[in-house]
């Protein structure tokens, strides 16, 4: 059948970027037996913050937002997750309940695999473990960088590094610029680089006069990557 | 009776608990949207289950019924959406260990699975 042809581990569009990447026809196919592929709406949460991890979540397509909910009842927004990244693989091996919840920004495509069946693919194919390793390692130290920003950096710099990580995960080269092709509200931004949406708002016109960035609607195309190195301080 | 939703002898559930582990939850929270494939099977030990189709209560849910599981082992989407209301305990029917059961036939429980 065509659908499930489209949901065939062989034929995902981010198989390349998947922990299964170096998985053969064989093994695959005990992957595909034993998924579910689930369209998630924009809106819909994929697992909630507080409640036990049953397995792993694959992304295939779409966009995901993975947000905490702090003491004061603020959500904040962890980090984004797309297509090739996985979702809930630290509570599942930390045998914790999730310490955040995931939610789709689009129709996100999403395969879903068991802990009992992950633990033994693990086993018998060591490469699915260091892709997670991999992957963990990148979120760990997107994490530290996180932490460390909130500290030593002002809001317009972060602001700039965070455009320029979203324009490096997300960006579409167009003839206007490159577009960050992910819509976010001025408030999920705030809460990613902890502020309040009113600097955001603000910081985003200041680029704007600038000639940095340009809006349309809720798209922001980066015009000058270089100036906005400069004033993110860092240099990728 | 809505299709898909099997109420189990008290002698079933106990014979699933050999074989599966049990989950508490302490707030509300959506197991399977309408429209999509459940990612666990599960029995309601504690609590309720209401069934939503386009946002309203079809059916409310006492412990002791089995859900979700036909469909995941056939990749069916559910009619309803799972929501649980109250503090809940399910039996957790993860995707593997049903089809490990459906392989090996031999287990007291293989019938639950196989109708």
């Amino acid at each position: 059948m065509a659908s499930e042809s489209k949901h065939n581990c062989e034929n995902c569009i981010s198989k390349a970027k998947g922990i299964f990447c170096h998985l053969e026809h064989e093994e695959l196919s005990e992957v595909n037996n034993h998924k579910v592929v689930n369209i998630y709406k924009k809106g819909q949460v994929i697992f909630h913050q507080g409640n036990p991890p049953f397995g792993l979540y694959c992304i295939a397509t779409g966009k995901i937002k993975v947000t905490k909910v702090g003491n004061d009842g603020k959500e904040s927004i962890v980090r984004l997750a797309t297509g090739g990244d996985v979702l809930g693989h630290r509570s599942l091996f930390s045998s914790e309940n999730y310490s955040a919840s995931a939610t789709a920004l689009e129709d996100t495509t999403i395969c879903f695999l068991d802990k009992k069946f992950i633990i033994k693919a693990i086993q018998d194919q060591p490469s699915i473990a260091l892709n997670i390793i991999q992957k963990m390692s990148r979120e760990m130290g997107m994490a530290e960088a996180k932490s460390a920003a909130m500290f030593q950096k002002n809001v317009r710099e972060r602001l700039a590094e965070l455009l320029l990580s979203l324009g490096k995960t997300y960006g579409v080269k167009e003839a206007q610029g490159l577009k960050i092709n992910i819509k976010l509200t001025r408030e999920e931004i705030a809460s990613m680089i902890g502020t309040a949406s009113e600097t955001v708002i603000r910081t985003i016109s200041e680029f704007k006069d600038e000639g940095i960035i340009k809006q349309d609607g809720k798209i922001i195309y980066l015009l000058d990557e270089e100036a906005l190195l400069d004033v993110a301080n860092i240099s990728f | 009776m809505i299709k898909n939703v099997k109420r189990l002898s008290s002698f079933e559930v106990e014979n699933l608990k050999k074989c599966f582990s049990s989950t508490s939850f302490e707030q509300s929270f959506i197991l399977t949207y309408e429209g999509q494939i459940p990612t666990i099977g599960f029995v309601l030990l504690r609590g309720t289950i209401e069934l939503l189709k386009k946002n309203k209560i079809v059916m409310v849910i006492p412990p002791g019924f089995l859900l979700g599981a036909h469909q995941l082992i056939k990749n069916e989407v559910t009619e309803f959406s799972y929501r649980l209301v109250s503090p809940s305990e399910i039996l957790v029917l993860q995707k593997s260990t049903i089809l490990q059961i459906l392989q090996d036939r031999g287990s007291e429980i293989y019938s639950i699975f196989s109708h």
